[in-house]
């Protein structure tokens, strides 16, 4: 993917500005910042669902806004938060509704975020983090190419935590995953490419870069 | 859910033929000339309050699904209000184009081509509900400033056409609506899993392919075809759509747009038919106001309904 000249605007509040950034076609990106400083408008300008005020996002060499939204929901899969929770659906029925029927991918999806034992639960009485590692299966059930995470780990469990980043670290070895995080294991942080977002820049640090360093730069 | 809507069925078979038989409170088969009165009035009429209700109540449902509001119905959009401010405008101004029929057509149709027009450029569909509601009172309000310069049996007239009532079609406005009504739930029925998908909230269902201007605009269209026909041959026929997709959503248990939509046609369809059973037949001669009738039998409804969850949560 490559972002060319992105400003993204709020009425006056300029949030991004002029950003030129290029990403691979796989590998884990970690978005760190502090609150306000664009995650999350970042990745939804990524995937379309935020029109940028300035610039443009490519995809393929292809313009993001000439995809259709069949290709775009074959490109990117995009979670932030698992709400609104339909009354009355199971969560099998959550995770495959609007995706294939491909049965044994189902129940491979729920296993990995170990959701079987309820999966015939209602998903509006499980509970906060079930319901996240619900979103997260739908997510990998969808197998896209392109994985946009808006703070995954929220209400998740130590052990799931944990599993998670090892997940996403495997996952990202066939695809881009951009995961914008607070709370991330450090040996995760050294393995991936960081991007921070501060005074509406995007600053890549290099790889390897330690937590310390990245604490540094958020505090500043 | 084919056992709950084989009871569904059954329930509404049993109500039409109820409604024919005892409407008015004079059994069917002790009148003379019974096939004239069966063919030219108490068929058209529990055909009409069948059709009535079936598609108030699809609109219901899907004017819930797509404002994620328990509280919104069919005339929500403002679509019986432009037809009533139509209807106004024929009796209270005597400016007489074709009858209470064709105005209401006329205004809801002219209303609901403004507002897919306008649809088509809104993917936020709070705006859709204050455009809507907006326009409901400011065409409520032309309705009122007209009534204050209009003659008393003009009045009156508006003020019963507005009460709602399904006795006053001929037997071919009541084959004008029985062709309607299937094509309706057809059209909703085809759309039906694109409303399960918008169930997830707008920006996800649109991440997963889904056309959300589209489905806005599936929605007006049905709701504001119910609507408008509704208010055109029955007058604005309240509180149905409202009522029907509450209780079906319960009782059915299921967030499966398939289901709900059956579910609703033939709830809505029992209880106009039960409605106007009781507006016409609970005091012999005397025919209650049909809105009342619903609005009395339905408030409850809702407030058990309303009641019934909040303890749940």
């Amino acid at each position: 993917m490559k972002i060319e000249k992105l400003t993204i605007r709020y009425d006056k509040l300029v949030v991004l500005e002029n950003i030129n950034l290029t990403l691979n076609d796989t590998g884990l990106y970690v978005l760190m910042g502090n609150n306000g400083s664009g995650k999350s408008s970042f990745l939804k300008a990524l995937c379309g669902l935020l029109k940028p005020s300035k610039g443009a996002i490519f995809f393929n060499k292809k313009p993001i806004e000439k995809l259709t939204l069949l290709e775009k929901s074959n490109i990117f899969a995009f979670a932030d938060n698992p709400f609104p929770l339909p009354d009355y659906m199971t969560l099998t029925t959550y995770v495959q509704l609007g995706l294939s029927n491909d049965a044994a991918r189902l129940g491979q999806s729920l296993n990995q975020f170990d959701l079987l034992s309820i999966a015939h639960q209602k998903v509006k009485n499980l509970s906060n983090g079930q319901q996240q590692r619900a979103m997260l299966a739908k997510v990998y059930f969808q197998n896209n190419p392109i994985w946009l995470l808006d703070e995954p780990t929220n209400f998740l469990d130590y052990k799931s935590t944990q599993f998670f980043w090892n997940f996403i670290e495997s996952q990202s070895k066939k695809r881009l995953i951009i995961c914008a995080a607070h709370h991330i294991s450090e040996p995760i942080i050294e393995k991936s490419n960081c991007i921070i977002c501060a005074d509406k820049q995007l600053l890549s640090m290099p790889l390897g870069s330690t937590f310390t360093t990245i604490l540094d730069y958020l505090q500043r | 859910m084919i056992k709950k809507t084989a009871i569904l069925v059954s329930l509404l078979l049993l109500l039409l033929l109820l409604n024919i038989i005892f409407c008015n409170g004079v059994p069917l088969f002790q009148k003379s000339a019974w096939q004239t009165i069966f063919f030219q009035f108490r068929l058209p009429r529990a055909l009409t309050a069948f059709c009535a209700g079936g598609v108030l109540s699809i609109a219901g449902l899907l004017m819930q699904n797509i404002f994620k509001n328990p509280l919104a119905g069919p005339d929500i959009l403002g679509i019986s209000q432009a037809a009533s401010l139509a209807v106004a405008i024929s009796i209270l101004s005597n400016f007489a184009f074709g009858g209470i029929i064709i105005a209401a057509i006329i205004g809801s149709c002219c209303y609901l081509f403004l507002l897919i027009l306008l649809s088509k450029h809104i993917s936020n569909s709070t705006t859709l509900l204050l455009i809507g509601v907006m326009s409901g009172f400011l065409f409520s309000a032309i309705i009122s400033t007209m009534q204050s310069f209009s003659a008393a049996e003009n009045i009156k007239s508006y003020v019963m056409w507005g009460m709602g009532s399904f006795a006053k079609n001929t037997p071919n406005q009541a084959i004008i609506f029985l062709i309607v009504t299937p094509l309706l739930f057809l059209f909703a029925m085809f759309h039906a899993q694109k409303f399960d998908l918008l169930l997830l909230g707008n920006q996800k269902a649109s991440m997963l392919g889904l056309n959300v201007s589209n489905i806005f605009i599936i929605a007006v269209l049905v709701a504001g075809v119910a609507t408008g026909i509704s208010a055109a041959f029955c007058g604005p026929v309240a509180f149905v759509g409202l009522a029907a997709p509450h209780l079906c959503k319960m009782w059915f248990a299921t967030y499966s747009h398939k289901w709900l939509i059956t579910a609703c046609f033939f709830m809505g369809a029992s209880i106009t038919l039960f409605a106007d059973l009781l507006a016409s037949s609970l005091v012999s001669d005397i025919q209650f106001p049909l809105n009342a009738m619903l609005s009395i039998l339905a408030a409850p409804v809702i407030l058990w309904v309303i009641i019934k969850r909040r303890n749940e949560n």
